[in-house]
């Protein structure tokens, strides 16, 4: 750890503006996913705590606004603030484990093809070129209008999806690493092939992962978010951040611009603080460039 | 006469391109006796590397085939995959050529050699300890104990290199492939490696094959050589008598185009022409086309395998004999 806070990494990381801007958002936005419904005033699909009369209540600043409601409420009379809370957190979830299922079955589809080479490898690269050649979009609106919406349906579409760009770069990495000697030197004393993989060969080709990874966080919620907005993505009950902008749209030109948009400011700064901290990875950790 | 401990008997490597089918290795017979370092000299690409690999089953994309191929009394060709990976680095071990490369970056010394010493052996954990010290100072690392905890980045090239003997001789193998170990070196710590290398052949009765291209290096370390050419054996013998009196000419080519200290040379000789491309090879002897001495015979026909005294083999019509 100590080693860690004195390299040179570290270094640059303190001295660049955004990376820390970025991580600091992201930090807080963790932080009130994890114990925001604590804290919120109240819990808004509990149906006994929301009053029909509250509805579309300004955010307190303006004229008609109570300090009960900081950022107003929404149609049901649900307290905006807590709303954007609990849409944040299923967010999150979405992002954070659609990124670890694409990674690992990325990752290990990669460096498996990479490795072996031959068939294996042209099958699993043809199928990442056939995916690729549709929009992301489109196969999972595609997917999602069959089976229906739900949050474990959407993380299972967008894993789906999403594995590709890293298994490509994971590939590519791989060739270059198993060229080198220290792999052959495996060979040489006797080490099997799966111990070759996953011990000699998945270890150094894990640098580029760490920006894929941030990277991908952000697309995805954005993915989540387009989907939501367009109907096919997380179920009423459990709304992200992009279905509680799809509910406020349609009164977001009778003038209650704070139901819709609200929650998008939020998605657009949680993304934002996610790319910031990602382009810093990039040009930290991409060798060209060192 | 003992019966050596590896032999090989008419080895070919061929690789199906889409060029044409390359024959990298062509017929090649040799063999290891106990305890005596075999030297395998020639160019780039005349297919020594390749030969070596293909007794491993390390050749990918390739197909051998041999007559014999013998590492006492296992016949290596029928070797099963898992039967293979057991003996290599226990039984037959390898040495690359580039140290800076030979080393994975991301482990330590230490977890490198502990590797090989927990897949091979039984040895429990203070043992293998003890193992790798005594390895670490054999190898001439001095304060083996803390240099264990290093990463292949605090090494220079000379002393990966002995980490990487030291990680080749952990489960004490007979046999050690030594792919111009030396190559990547300075100089000065190429006589300190090779120097090592011998010793620990010589002491500890292993044998060893030496791939390089330094003739200076086989006459110094090396019992046997074999000189090979374009997938060919050329001519093989007992070191002393081939780099003394060489009798193919293309030995005779090589040694003189090494440079000497005293006489007086405006310029090095050279061998003419260039190493015919694998997949279009000549149909005769594969030196004809650059040899000095060759007739219309060569063009057309191959030369066989001529059994001299001494154990010496060669591959030519017309060898030089002395006078």
């Amino acid at each position: 750890m100590k080693r860690f806070f004195e390299s040179e990494f570290f270094y640059n990381y303190r001295k660049s503006f955004s990376a820390v801007f970025g991580s600091v958002i992201i930090f807080l936005a963790l932080v009130i996913g994890l114990i925001g419904p604590f804290v919120v005033p109240q819990n808004p699909y509990d149906q006994k705590q929301t009053d029909l009369s509250n509805a579309y209540l300004p955010p307190m600043w303006e004229e008609e606004g109570r300090a009960e409601f900081p950022l107003g409420t929404d149609g049901q009379g649900r307290d905006m603030l807590s709303v954007i809370v609990y849409g944040s957190r299923i967010s999150l979830l979405i992002g954070i484990s659609v990124t670890v299922i694409s990674c690992v079955i990325g990752t290990f589809l990669g460096v498996f093809a990479g490795y072996k080479g031959g068939k294996t490898d042209s099958f699993i690269m043809r199928v990442a070129d056939i995916q690729l050649s549709f929009p992301s979009m489109l196969i999972a609106l595609f997917i999602m209008a069959i089976f229906g919406s739900g949050i474990e349906k959407l993380i299972v579409t967008l894993s789906f999806v999403g594995w590709v760009m890293f298994a490509r770069t994971i590939r590519g990495e791989t060739l270059s690493v198993k060229n080198q000697e220290y792999i052959q030197a495996a060979h040489v004393l006797g080490y099997s092939d799966w111990r070759i993989l996953f011990r000699h060969v998945l270890p150094n080709v894990t640098t580029p992962l760490i920006v894929l990874f941030t990277n991908k966080i952000g697309n995805v919620i954005l993915t989540e978010a387009s989907l939501s907005f367009l109907g096919v993505g997380v179920p009423v009950t459990q709304p992200s951040l992009g279905l509680l902008v799809k509910n406020g749209f349609d009164v977001l030109f009778s003038g209650l611009w704070w139901v819709s948009l609200l929650p998008g400011l939020y998605i657009m700064l949680l993304v934002f603080g996610i790319n910031l901290l990602g382009d810093f990875l990039k040009d930290e950790l991409n060798p060209q460039l060192n | 006469m003992q019966r050596p401990i590896l032999e090989v008997k008419n080895l070919s490597t061929t690789f199906h391109t889409f060029r044409g089918v390359i024959h990298a290795v062509s017929g090649v017979s040799f063999h290891l006796n106990e305890g005596e370092i075999l030297g395998i000299v020639g160019e780039s690409g005349s297919g020594k590397t390749v030969a070596n690999l293909s007794l491993l089953h390390l050749v990918e994309g390739g197909v051998v085939q041999a007559d014999v191929m013998r590492y006492q009394d296992i016949d290596l060709s029928s070797l099963k995959e898992k039967e293979m990976e057991k003996l290599r680095g226990a039984e037959i071990s390898m040495i690359f050529q580039d140290p800076m490369s030979s080393l994975n970056p991301l482990y330590t010394i230490g977890h490198q050699i502990e590797e090989s010493l927990k897949l091979h052996t039984k040895l429990n954990r203070k043992e293998r300890r003890a193992r790798m010290i005594d390895l670490l100072s054999k190898v001439g690392i001095s304060d083996p104990e803390s240099r264990l905890k290093s990463y292949p980045f605090q090494y220079s090239g000379g002393m990966r290199q002995r980490i990487i003997i030291a990680i080749a001789l952990a489960v004490n193998p007979k046999i050690i492939i030594a792919d111009e170990p030396t190559t990547a070196l300075d100089v000065t710590v190429q006589a300190q490696v090779l120097r090592l290398l011998t010793d620990l052949i010589h002491n500890e009765s292993r044998s060893m094959i030496l791939i390089t291209h330094d003739l200076g290096v086989v006459s110094k370390t090396t019992d046997r050589v074999v000189v090979m050419y374009a997938g060919k054996a050329m001519e093989s013998g007992i070191t002393k008598d081939v780099i003394h009196e060489p009798m193919h000419p293309y030995t005779d080519g090589l040694l003189r185009s090494i440079p000497r200290f005293h006489e007086n040379q405006e310029r090095l000789y050279q061998i003419p022409g260039m190493v015919p491309r694998a997949y279009d090879l000549p149909k005769g002897c594969r030196f004809e086309p650059r040899c000095p001495k060759a007739q219309p015979i060569c063009k057309n026909e191959e030369p066989p395998v001529r059994k001299m005294s001494n154990g010496r083999e060669i591959a030519c019509f017309f060898p030089i004999s002395k006078g």
